[in-house]
């Protein structure tokens, strides 16, 4: 198995997983339709009938978010809306933890259409486990952010006298390129630590992630390109999409109708590739797990159960 | 009155030269390696007034560097930040003050404090003097100083080997007789250095020598008269006179490119001709003259020395042309490196410094916007020499006016700055393009009531309304004249002022009374309003109704309601067109609080606007200007479809981490 190989094995389970696909998407549709009506109402109760609206089509004139917030009193709107925001934020994370033990329970099963009870039933199974996981990961993207700060630091240390911008400005993309690096090995690691939890059934995330490290260093070459090959997917993709949506004229029959339709398949095409590469993870680890004596403990009794 | 400072005096002497108030010859060293200038001084100072002198008052301008008490360290903590955080701070020293011929007054200096008594501030020095000058006297001032520039921070330092030398000798106040602007007897006119304050000063002439080590590029105020080398130092001198100031810059890293400004080449007969008969003025009046550009760039941005240079032209094209003729024989546009930006974006006589980035957008305006506008200052600061301490709307806003107009002509629209690690991402992320219009009314509106225009500098609410009402606000306010006046009357307005003021003091009495005697309106409504008041205007349609009493005939009853809801007024065009393509345009003063338009018609009203023609930029909403029968169903739909696009992408990323 190559990391082209392994990805594709995932696009095809992918591709047969359209319920799983239709979870994803509607939950994102809910959470941003969520976030946003709130915005669009302002934005209606404003521009309803005027013609300045029309006006702004093409190009919005950013005096009226000045003259909003002012009108509505000062930066009061934003304030309350910023919490109930973060809020959102924080319950579609939930729910996406809910959701990656059921992705992951799916693929690891057999081929062919999915059971939806198992799928629940395996999202809730996971759930509690996966949060410890994702909380227990906290800390190491704190750390990756915490060397950052570190990096940034001594970047103006090194940098304060400087007289020319080009050094800073390639010290700044170097800096970002390693951390960026640090943060896709810290997700890298945790995705199979995922996987690992789900597929053998267990609630121990200190011992699934240090399992996955191990699993991921063994594997380096296929993880890590499996992995190169989905972010690049998605490169290719944002790309697309943003081309596609600006390419759109507003002179077109029905242009509102078609740029919802690709951000909307652009939103899909982003769901499939984070699938996709659920899929892959969980085909590889499923076939090349070898027993580890050292990180089967005893489990402890089950504690959730849904 | 001083002789030159009668409005109708100023008018018959407007071609004269400036009064030679206040020259100085200066000799100075810079030690790059202290960053230090040894300095000594020679002021030639002119009693013009009827008035006995007792005191000599000196700006101090560096001392607000000094240390953690000045006036500058209070009022803008950031500033105590940074200087604290690099060591980086400056002062003046002086060694001797000595009235020529006469005693010593080093031991009599002490440190005033003007406007806020806050006695660590050393900004302004005081020197009582054996006598009073009589009216009419001079006295010659020697003084050695020794001036410690702090690390670039607010528009004066040093970063590196780049020394920016600016508000750095000691320098003496204006004095105002009783009727000269708003004096009613006779005193100094020398404020501290606040951190929002800029600078007021008589105009004179400027002899400066300048030595610095050989490998040094020098830019300056004035003319370069000679240059000479010896023992690894060079010395140079440079003289201009009618001017109110002196700046100057030194750095081995500069790269020097000088060109000429040819009239020839970027004025056209026809440009002249067409301003010429708007102001009915011989064409030889409006005709420029030569001007050398020399341009002091960082290597990095030398690919961009064309684009420096274009601006640099268009402000020497326009402001000419609408304004009068740029008197001076040269304009020095300094580049600051990375790290020196805190002394960009600054005007002094003949020289300004400019900003840019290594990576440049060409739709953001920039470096041309800073270009023209700091270019501006020669205008409007620097021959219309306003008092900035107290009236900063007449040189900010007036050239954020004029700035405007040259860069919406000349350049087009451009794309608010937006820069993500260096990269500029405005055009990658299809942000909107604006014109300054629209630029400088998205900033008054953002705080339309936070204070008035014209207010003393260091008074404003905050720094935020310090520039709103200076720079933008006043944008806003003489484009909304313009467009009530007609441009024509405008640009006439503005000439006559430059004109009868150019290297005088003005008020914005001053002002008022020009654009009165020119638009032969009484504008004291306007002014007071939107200058010395802070009422808002807010026109809006509050209602719009049309039926059809009998649906066998064809016609329709309608009424339209406008309501003032901000208590400023101006008189306002309404236009109501009607399903059938008919349109009714109405004038309303707006004085009451609503008027009401009715209309027995064969078709129901389909749209109804309030200032159709966009002249009344300091409305402060416009969304409730217009109303249209048909609900604006595609923009709605195409935001909330983007809203909702751009909260799942945000989502997706976060879901990447579980």
């Amino acid at each position: 198995m190559n990391a082209y190989t392994a990805i594709r094995h995932g696009a095809g389970r992918t591709l047969r997983a359209r319920r799983v696909w239709l979870a994803w998407y509607v939950a994102t549709v809910l959470f941003a339709l969520a976030a946003a009506l709130p915005l669009a109402a302002l934005l209606a109760r404003s521009l309803d009938h005027s013609l300045w609206a029309g006006r702004m089509l093409a190009n919005f004139d950013p005096g009226w978010i000045f003259e909003t917030v002012q009108k509505t009193g000062g930066g009061s709107p934003m304030t309350s809306y910023l919490p109930a925001a973060l809020a959102l934020a924080g319950g579609f994370y939930l729910l996406a933890t809910f959701l990656a033990g059921g992705t992951i329970a799916a693929f690891a099963g057999p081929p062919g259409p999915h059971d939806a009870a198992l799928f629940w039933g395996a999202c809730g199974r996971n759930f509690a486990r996966l949060l410890r996981l994702a909380l227990f990961s906290a800390v190491f993207y704190g750390i990756v952010i915490a060397i950052a700060a570190g990096l940034e630091a001594a970047g103006e240390r090194a940098f304060r006298n400087s007289m020319a911008e080009r050094p800073v400005a390639i010290y700044s993309w170097t800096r970002s390129a390693v951390v960026f690096l640090l943060a896709a090995c810290v997700n890298l690691v945790f995705d199979y630590a995922r996987v690992r939890l789900v597929v053998e059934d267990r609630r121990g995330a200190v011992r699934a992630a240090l399992g996955s490290f191990r699993f991921v260093w063994r594997h380096f070459g296929l993880t890590a390109g499996a992995y190169a090959i989905a972010l690049v997917a998605l490169g290719v993709v944002a790309t697309a999409g943003h081309v596609i949506v600006h390419a759109i004229p507003t002179t077109a029959p029905g242009w509102p109708l078609l740029l919802l339709v690709a951000q909307q398949a652009f939103v899909v095409g982003r769901i499939g590739i984070k699938l996709v590469f659920y899929a892959t993870a969980t085909g590889i680890y499923t076939a090349l797990k070898a027993p580890l004596p050292d990180s089967r403990g005893p489990e402890e009794p089950e504690a959730v159960s849904l | 009155m001083k002789w030159y400072a009668g409005s109708v005096l100023a008018g018959v002497l407007a071609a004269a030269q400036a009064p030679q108030i206040a020259s100085y010859d200066i000799d100075a060293r810079l030690d790059p390696k202290t960053h230090t200038v040894h300095g000594h001084e020679v002021l030639s100072w002119l009693n013009d007034s009827p008035d006995l002198i007792p005191e000599l008052q000196f700006h101090l301008y560096m001392n607000a560097f000094r240390d953690e008490k000045s006036t500058m360290a209070l009022e803008n903590p950031r500033v105590k930040d940074l200087l604290k955080e690099r060591n980086g701070w400056g002062r003046i020293d002086i060694r001797r003050l000595q009235i020529q011929g006469g005693p010593d007054l080093t031991k009599q200096i002490r440190y005033i404090q003007p406007d806020d008594g806050n006695t660590g501030d050393r900004t302004v020095m005081a020197v009582t003097l054996p006598s009073p000058v009589k009216p009419g006297a001079s006295l010659r001032v020697e003084i050695d100083f020794e001036t410690h520039l702090p690390h670039a921070t607010v528009r004066s330092g040093w970063h590196g080997d780049y020394h920016f030398v600016s508000q750095w000798f000691p320098k003496i106040g204006v004095w105002e007789q009783a009727g000269e602007r708003y004096s009613t007897a006779g005193h100094w006119n020398c404020h501290q250095y606040h951190a929002n304050s800029e600078f007021y000063s008589d105009f004179g002439r400027y002899d400066v020598r300048i030595t610095v080590p050989a490998r040094f590029v020098v830019g300056a105020t004035g003319e370069e008269q000679s240059r000479t080398e010896r023992g690894g130092l060079t010395s140079y001198r440079f003289v201009q006179q009618d001017v109110h100031d002196f700046a100057w810059t030194a750095s081995p890293s500069f790269l020097r490119v000088e060109r000429r400004f040819d009239p020839d080449r970027e004025v056209s007969a026809k440009e002249v001709a067409q301003i010429a008969k708007l102001h009915g003025i011989p064409e030889t009046e409006v005709r420029l003259e030569p001007v050398k550009m020399i341009l002091l760039i960082q290597p990095e941005h030398a690919g961009q020395t064309e684009v420096y240079l274009r601006a640099l032209k268009t402000g020497l094209k326009y402001f000419g042309l609408w304004y009068g003729k740029y008197p001076y024989s040269k304009i020095t546009l300094v580049d600051p490196p990375w790290g020196g930006g805190a002394t960009g974006g600054m005007e002094y006589p003949t020289l300004i410094t400019g900003g840019t980035n290594w990576l440049d957008s060409p739709t953001d305006q920039d470096p041309e916007m800073v270009t023209v506008h700091e270019f501006g200052h020669q205008y409007w600061y620097g021959m219309v020499a306003n008092n900035e301490f107290e009236e900063s709307w007449l040189d900010e806003g007036f050239n954020t006016y004029s700035t405007s107009k040259i860069l919406d002509r000349v350049f087009g629209p451009f794309q608010p700055e937006m820069r993500i690690q260096h990269i500029p991402m405005e055009g990658l992320l299809g942000l909107p393009t604006v014109n300054w219009d629209i630029a400088n009314r998205a900033t008054y509106v953002s705080a339309p009531k936070a204070d008035i225009i014209v207010r003393r500098a260091w008074e404003y609410d905050s720094r935020l309304s310090y520039g709103l009402n200076s720079y933008m606000r006043p944008g806003v306010v003489l484009r909304t004249l313009e467009n009530q006046l007609g441009e024509a009357t405008m640009a006439r307005i503005m000439r006559t002022y430059f004109q009868r003021w150019k290297f005088l003091h003005p008020t914005t009495r001053d002002f008022i009374q020009t654009a009165n005697e020119v638009s032969g309106q009484d504008l004291k409504t306007f002014f007071d309003q939107f200058v010395y008041g802070s009422d808002i205007l807010d026109y809006g349609v509050e209602q719009v109704e049309s039926q059809q009493p009998d649906e066998k005939k064809k016609e329709w009853k309608s009424v339209v309601k406008i309501r003032r809801y901000g208590e400023a007024i101006l008189p306002v065009d309404v236009r109501i067109r009607f399903a059938d393509g008919q349109v009714a345009a109405k004038r309303w003063d707006g004085r009451y609080r609503w008027v009401k338009y009715e209309f027995v018609r064969p078709a129901e009203v389909d749209s109804v606007e309030i200032d159709p023609g966009h002249k009344i930029l300091v409305d402060a909403v416009f969304a409730n200007n217009s109303w249209r029968r048909q609900a604006a169903v595609t923009p709605l739909f195409k935001w909330t479809a983007n809203l909702v696009f751009w909260a799942q992408n945000l989502l997706l990323a976060l879901a990447s981490l579980a």
